[in-house]
Formats: structure tokens, C-alpha cells, sequence
């Protein structure tokens, strides 16, 4: 307990995953700072799913996940590695994450989407459903939708995977830009370790930290 | 004695002047068999979402036991509820054997386990593919609960539609709680039932012909919606 502080948002103790009689993650023990940092590792390392028990989307077998405040909990986002959306326009899925978040379902969010949307240059997509976008575009309205709802720590999986180099630019640089005020963890892989202002790097391998 | 195609030509004759006696058979069928599946629909849709989205003990055992239920022969929940609600029954004092309320119960009954496990196993489905994006987006259960009846509603309306054409058909139930009582509790089934004892079979014909016109009109919904997937 004496390891969270101001300066650590998150402390992970001794995290264990074992599925199935498989141990998927052995004994991890990190901290979170502020800033951003980076999961990286091998294909099958480990790394979504320490991201995901960090997020609280998945629970370990072992061990605890310590906030140093209640509203980084609450108030947490996350960026799935394959983007999920319901069967809805984008308007709509960005009004339903929108309103899940802030348990306000009489709310437009409308101006907040647009004004989003022509950020990422990407404003012809508002009334499209996830099934007619390419990958690359799902990435883009997966990463708005992980940080169109004000988050206090946003959790996100290779956002930059699958992206042409100016949508990597432009994501990487709105992320590096996000970490000098809430702390970020990603998932990447080493190629795109460049992109980042790293605050902290985390390798992971066969489930361990090294 | 009328030739076969005397009583086709009577049978349809029947249903195009839309006699009074058929119509009220049609009618007392549709309202029956509409209410009992917007009851059991209104209850059992929410508590199926509810039963995916929640770990509890027993919660296999009482999947198992929903399945089961779909084997339930109607006539034993048509004599269960008549010994229930017949004078010596518990519900006796209710007075509510012989009409159209206690047949809406019966049919209500027969099909809470189509309703139930066509709606488990759609909502299932997608609770699993949306699970995780709906924790991260902090929903609330009833807003999981929400989403995933909306985001699976084909299906859903698919095992209505099913459970409907269930409950229209049935006879087993209805004949011994209903009575079979004409203007009452007389629906196309039991009419059927009925008027071939009698030997009216062009009334009989035209009621069969009336069920399955809907059960073909239900059958087309249904295709309708899952190929408009």
C-alpha cells in the first residue's frame, strides 16, 4: 500500500492470471506513474491482458489492483486492440459510450461528436455503421471513443496498429500531447516505440516482466 | 353428404363473408394468443438478459431446468391449472376456470420456456461480444441490460414470433381451462376440435385454413428478419 502515492496512479501487487490451468501472467508487480506508459513484448507476451486487469476489464486470479483515487476507477477509458461497436452509426456509438459514462441518457452529446469528428479529419464518417469503415478508420473512432469522454486515465491497445503514417502522426501525437495531464498506458510494439514520449516502458515475456 | 369440393368452396365462403360465428372464433383466438405472448414477453425477455448478465448460484441448474420445460406437455399444465382454479383448487375463490383470463394464463405458461431459452441464447451471444466494451465504458447493469435486449432484438423478436405461432396452435391447455365455450372461450383450435366431432368440416376447414394463413404470415416475418441480418 505504502507504494501508492501522488506520483503513482496505479499499483499493481503481485498480479496473477492463470486460465484454464494456464498461467497467462505470473506474478506482476508494477507501477503506474504519470505520463505515458508503454507495454511492449512479443506476440502472446501478455500485454492486453495486463492492460485489460489494469483497466479492470478483466479480473486477475491473484493479487490487487490499488487506484491512488477512487475517480481514476470510475472515470477510466479503454481502446480495444480490435475495435468493438454496436450495430449503430458512429453518432450513435459515440452518444451510447458517451452516455454509459456519464449515466446521463437524456443528453445530445451531437456538437461534442462533430466537433471530434473534424479534429480527426474523419467528419463523413458520422452517420456510417462500423461494418462499412476500413480497419484504419475503426482505429481513429475507437481512440476518439476512448477519449471523447473526458477520462481520468485512459488504457489503450496498439492504437497505432493498422494505421497509415499520418494517422499515426495524428494519433500518436494527440496521445503524447494527453499524457502531460492524465496518465496513459499502452500496448505497443517495438516499431512504434519512436512515436512516443515515453514517461515509463514495461517489457513483458511468457507472462513476466524483464 | 357435401363432396370434398363443396366444403372447400363452403370453407372459403365462410371466411370471405366473414360470418359471425367464425369471426368471433378468429377473434377470441387472436386476442388470447396476442395477450399471452406480450405478457410473457414484458416479464421473460428482461429476466432472460437479467439471467445471462449475472453469475449466481444454480444459474446452469436453472437453464437446465427452462430447457427441460420446452418438452412440458400442454394438457399437463391444462389439468395442473384446472385442479388449481377449480372450485376445490387454491384459486378457486378467483373463479377463473371457463374463461379467456385462465386460458391466457395457460398459454402464458406454455411458453415462458420458448421465450425464455431462444431469448438466453440470442442475448447470450451478444453479451459475450459486447461484454467488455460495455465495463469499459462503465455501464450500469440496466444500461447492459438495455443495450444487449436492443442490440439483439431480431433474434428476440424472431422467438416472439415463434412462441406466438406456439400458443395459436395450441389445443391441449386451452380445451380443458377454457371449456370450449362458444362466443367465450372457443378458439380456432378447439373449434377445429369441435366442429369435425360434429361433422361441420366447412366451418372446421375454414378455421385450419385461417391458422395456417398466419402461421405461413409468421413464417415469412420470420424469414424476413433473419435474412435481413
Amino acid at each position: 500500500m505504502n507504494e501508492i502515492n501522488r506520483k503513482n496512479f496505479i499499483f499493481a501487487e503481485k498480479i496473477q492470471l492463470t486460465i484454464s490451468s494456464k498461467r497467462i501472467l505470473d506474478t506482476i508487480t508494477l507501477k503506474i506513474p504519470n505520463g505515458l506508459t508503454v507495454i511492449t513484448g512479443e506476440n502472446g507476451a501478455g500485454k492486453s491482458t495486463l492492460l485489460k486487469i489494469l483497466g479492470k476489464i478483466l479480473q486477475p486470479s491473484k493479487g490487487n489492483i490499488i487506484y491512488n483515487n477512487q475517480k481514476l476507477k470510475e472515470y477510466s477509458s479503454f481502446m480495444f486492440q480490435e475495435p468493438i461497436f454496436l450495430n449503430r452509426t458512429i453518432n450513435d456509438n459515440l452518444q451510447h459510450a458517451l452516455r454509459c459514462f456519464n449515466g446521463n441518457f437524456k443528453t445530445s452529446y451531437q456538437s461534442m461528436i462533430v466537433s471530434y469528428l473534424k479534429q480527426f479529419n474523419i467528419s463523413h464518417l458520422l452517420n456510417m455503421y462500423p461494418d462499412t469503415l476500413s480497419v484504419g478508420e475503426k482505429k481513429i473512432i475507437s481512440y476518439i471513443r476512448s477519449i471523447i469522454v473526458s477520462p481520468k486515465i485512459i488504457f489503450l491497445d496498439e492504437p497505432c496498429a493498422h494505421l497509415d503514417m499520418n494517422n499515426q502522426k495524428t494519433i500518436s501525437n494527440h496521445i503524447n500531447k494527453l499524457s502531460n495531464s492524465i496518465p496513459i498506458v499502452i500496448v505497443a510494439h517495438k516499431n512504434e516505440l519512436n512515436l512516443y514520449n515515453i514517461t515509463q516502458s514495461i517489457k513483458i515475456d511468457g507472462g513476466n516482466l524483464i | 353428404m357435401l363432396d370434398l369440393y363443396d366444403i372447400i368452396i363452403d370453407a372459403f365462403n365462410i371466411m370471405l363473408g366473414v360470418e359471425e360465428y367464425y369471426f368471433t372464433i378468429v377473434i377470441t383466438s387472436l386476442y388470447v394468443s396476442v395477450t399471452a405472448t406480450i405478457v410473457a414477453s414484458l416479464i421473460f425477455i428482461p429476466l432472460s438478459a437479467l439471467i445471462v448478465v449475472n453469475n449466481f448460484f444454480l444459474k446452469k441448474f436453472l437453464q437446465i431446468i427452462i430447457n427441460s420445460l420446452l418438452a412440458l406437455p400442454p394438457v399437463v399444465i391444462g389439468l395442473f391449472l384446472y385442479i388449481i382454479f377449480s372450485r376445490m383448487g387454491i384459486f378457486g375463490d378467483l373463479d377463473l376456470l371457463y374463461t379467456s383470463s385462465i386460458m391466457i394464463i395457460a398459454q402464458v405458461i406454455l411458453i415462458i420456456p420458448i421465450i425464455m431459452t431462444l431469448a438466453i441464447n440470442s442475448i447470450h451471444g451478444i453479451y459475450i461480444k459486447y461484454r467488455e466494451y460495455l465495463l469499459s465504458i462503465h455501464s450500469s447493469q440496466v444500461s447492459i441490460i438495455i443495450t444487449i435486449l436492443w442490440e439483439s432484438r431480431k433474434d428476440i423478436i424472431v422467438g416472439v414470433l415463434v412462441a406466438f405461432g406456439r400458443v395459436l396452435s395450441e389445443v391441449g391447455a386451452i380445451i380443458i381451462v377454457g371449456g370450449n365455450i362458444e362466443n367465450l372461450t372457443r378458439t380456432m383450435t378447439t373449434g377445429i376440435v369441435l366442429e369435425t366431432s360434429k361433422g361441420e368440416l366447412s366451418i372446421a376447414l375454414s378455421l385450419g385454413i385461417t391458422l395456417l394463413l398466419i402461421s405461413f404470415t409468421l413464417n415469412i416475418l420470420i424469414y424476413l428478419l433473419r435474412t435481413n441480418e
